[in-house]
């Protein structure tokens, strides 16, 4: 099914968006969640999770890019969960690797200004992001908003692992010196 | 900030990066696949939008692709399938049309099965290529023109599923791995490592998922065998070449010398009855940075259909990394099993079917015409999703459609030559060939 009709069954409030959001994109968000929790329970309840909040979100919200709505309802329900899990000694895996490769980029103090706002620094990695080349960022999302462990994105650019850990570290580099000129509190 | 801050803040970047990235379809060799930036990236997503994923909400993690295989299909060349709808008989990539459904074939036709035609995985964009003339692009195909009547088809002995996702054997791939380090001579203990779900993994309620990759490790070398028949060494430190050879992806002559020395330097490694040296890339950014040529070996043996099957499923990609060998990337296809030799169309015939609209393409335009055919090849294509290896005939057609080309590359001069695809085993030895729904979806 076209991703417009699905979303016009959202708007329409007719139940059967949520199956033919699972068709299509199942599988899809269960890989996002997949790599940030380690336990398939956790990733159906998650996924689950999505098409509800999908169900509360639209209308009033009419997605451009269905898959990458879904999937970043998916990436922020997982990581909560994660989260949680962490907190009872049970996180770990994957991203637990990929926020540590992430640590460089910040100091790990709690900022400043309290409530730093999330627009701007959001605003500001897109910029970020539209500078790198192509594969830079493919290869920097795959690991930084996907998760994936660093074969498997090797894999997919049909890059040596090794490139790509480089790569990461340098791009890494960039986006702290980045942020830095821009005055965000590390 | 804290690293968890800066981990919740990427979830906000731009929609058309998350698909991007998403998009990125486990790939070994996919140089030419043109992607476009942001504002590009809205096309090529809606390309692919229309089609399915993998199946119903399975939640087995597996590497994410937002569509797996989507191809824009303009009606068939099969016999056994009937165009019946207008779109089939004039494809025209704004309408919608039915999706055809194929008769049951026979098993079976003078004697040899009848092949299932495999969707085209993808990843983000489509396939194609940028350059100021044809020309400048690498020409490696071992099929000059010369007519021939068949070409032998290979059962794929290790297809992925419908996302292209293999899981491997993991006995069988060590062994591999062990091979490759006895054919490089590595005396030094091999470390073996795997990707499998872990015993503390499914305790803790993962999915038991078998290796995709196994790998041995020794000084100086690091050997991968893929579950998707292929194998990577690695050589740290990398290989210095001896003075006056130059891995100089710009120099097409240096790198045809280094290839000349590497072929006698690593022949056992190859385990090629006859390497051929060969270059394939040259084509742009949309930027206009002109990509390094690629070396290659492939085994020649052989007559040439057999020469054209080891051009695309039994070659090496050897790749440098400040004028040194620092990675050899094998094709391990098992060919062991040859289905037959199948009776192919003259390129003439596929011509005609391509002037018709009987093509596969992930191009997201229209065949514009034949005079705007620059490039036609005889060659395998190696889905992982695909049933068998089958013979194709590959068109770089030059698309000037605002859907398929780039402002930015437009603007230097720079051409858009996209792929578009015929089978070229006969019609009525074909069948299952996916039929284009008519949706771009844009």
């Amino acid at each position: 099914m076209e991703d417009e009709r699905i979303v016009q069954l959202y708007w329409d409030r007719d139940e059967g968006a949520i199956p033919a959001t699972a068709e299509k994109y199942g599988r899809y968000c269960g890989t996002v969640a997949g790599n940030i929790l380690p336990s398939a329970q956790d990733v159906e309840e998650c996924v689950n999770d999505t098409w509800l909040h999908a169900w509360n979100a639209m209308p009033p919200h009419r997605p451009q890019l269905l898959p990458a709505f879904l999937a970043k309802l998916t990436r922020n329900l997982a990581f909560n969960r994660w989260k949680r899990e962490r907190a009872q000694k049970r996180g770990g895996g994957e991203v637990a690797l990929a926020l540590d490769e992430l640590a460089e980029c910040v100091s790990g103090r709690d900022s400043v200004e309290a409530e730093l706002d999330r627009g701007e620094l959001t605003a500001a990695i897109d910029d970020f992001l539209a500078a790198l080349s192509g594969q830079q960022r493919r290869e920097f999302l795959l690991r930084y908003w996907y998760a994936e462990p660093i074969a498997a994105v090797a894999r997919r650019e049909g890059r040596p692992e090794t490139a790509v850990t480089k790569s990461l570290s340098r791009t890494r580099q960039k986006l702290r010196d980045y942020l830095t000129e821009r005055g965000f509190d590390l | 900030m804290k690293k968890e801050d800066l981990f919740e803040s990427l979830n906000d970047v731009k929609d058309e990066y998350v698909s991007e990235a998403g998009k990125t379809a486990p790939a070994k060799k996919q140089s030419h696949w043109l992607r476009w930036g942001a504002a590009a990236a809205c096309v090529a997503v809606a390309v692919f939008a229309g089609t399915r994923i993998g199946g119903p909400a399975a939640v087995t993690p597996t590497p994410p692709s937002v569509e797996s295989g989507e191809v824009a299909v303009s009606a068939q060349p099969v016999e056994s399938v009937k165009p019946t709808t207008p779109a089939a008989e004039s494809p025209k990539p704004t309408q919608t049309a039915p999706v055809v459904e194929p008769s049951a074939p026979p098993a079976t036709v003078n004697g040899l099965p009848v092949l299932t035609v495999a969707d085209f995985s993808g990843g983000m964009g489509f396939e194609g290529l940028l350059a100021y003339d044809p020309d400048e692009l690498a020409d490696s195909c071992p099929w000059k023109g010369e007519t021939l009547e068949t070409m032998p088809v290979y059962k794929n002995q290790a297809p992925g599923d419908t996302a292209g996702f293999v899981e491997g054997d993991r006995d069988a791939m060590e062994a591999q791995v062990r091979e490759i380090a006895a054919r490089l001579g590595v005396t030094g203990e091999l470390t073996i490592t795997d990707d499998a779900t872990t015993p503390e993994e499914i305790a803790k309620g993962a999915t038991p998922q078998g290796p995709y990759y196994v790998r041995g490790t020794a000084e100086g070398v690091e050997i991968t065998a893929y579950a998707d028949q292929s194998i990577q060494v690695e050589f740290d430190p990398a290989v210095t070449l001896p003075e006056g050879l130059r891995f100089d992806e710009s120099d097409a002559d240096a790198l045809r010398e280094v290839g000349e020395y590497l072929k006698e330097e690593y022949a056992e490694l190859l385990d090629m009855a006859e390497p051929v040296v060969t270059l394939q890339g040259g084509d742009y950014s949309f930027r206009g940075d002109r990509s390094g040529l690629d070396l290659y070996l492939y085994d020649g043996a052989g007559d040439l259909p057999e020469q054209i099957a080891g051009h695309d499923l039994k070659s090496a990609h050897l790749c440098e990394d400040e004028n040194k060998l620092y990675l050899i990337w094998l094709d391990a296809y098992d060919l062991s099993e040859k289905v037959g030799d199948y009776p192919i169309l003259t390129a003439e015939e596929a011509t005609d079917l391509l002037c018709q609209g009987n093509y596969i393409t992930t191009v997201p335009a229209e065949m514009p015409g034949r005079e705007k055919i620059v490039r036609t090849e005889l060659m395998y294509r190696t889905e992982r999703t695909a049933e068998y290896f089958m013979p194709y005939y590959r068109f770089l057609v030059e698309v000037d459609d605002p859907a398929a080309t780039n402002d930015g590359a437009v603007a230097l001069g720079l051409k858009t030559y996209g792929a578009y695809y015929v089978p070229a085993v006969r019609g009525e030895y074909l069948t299952g060939m996916p039929v284009w729904n008519g949706d771009f979806n844009i």
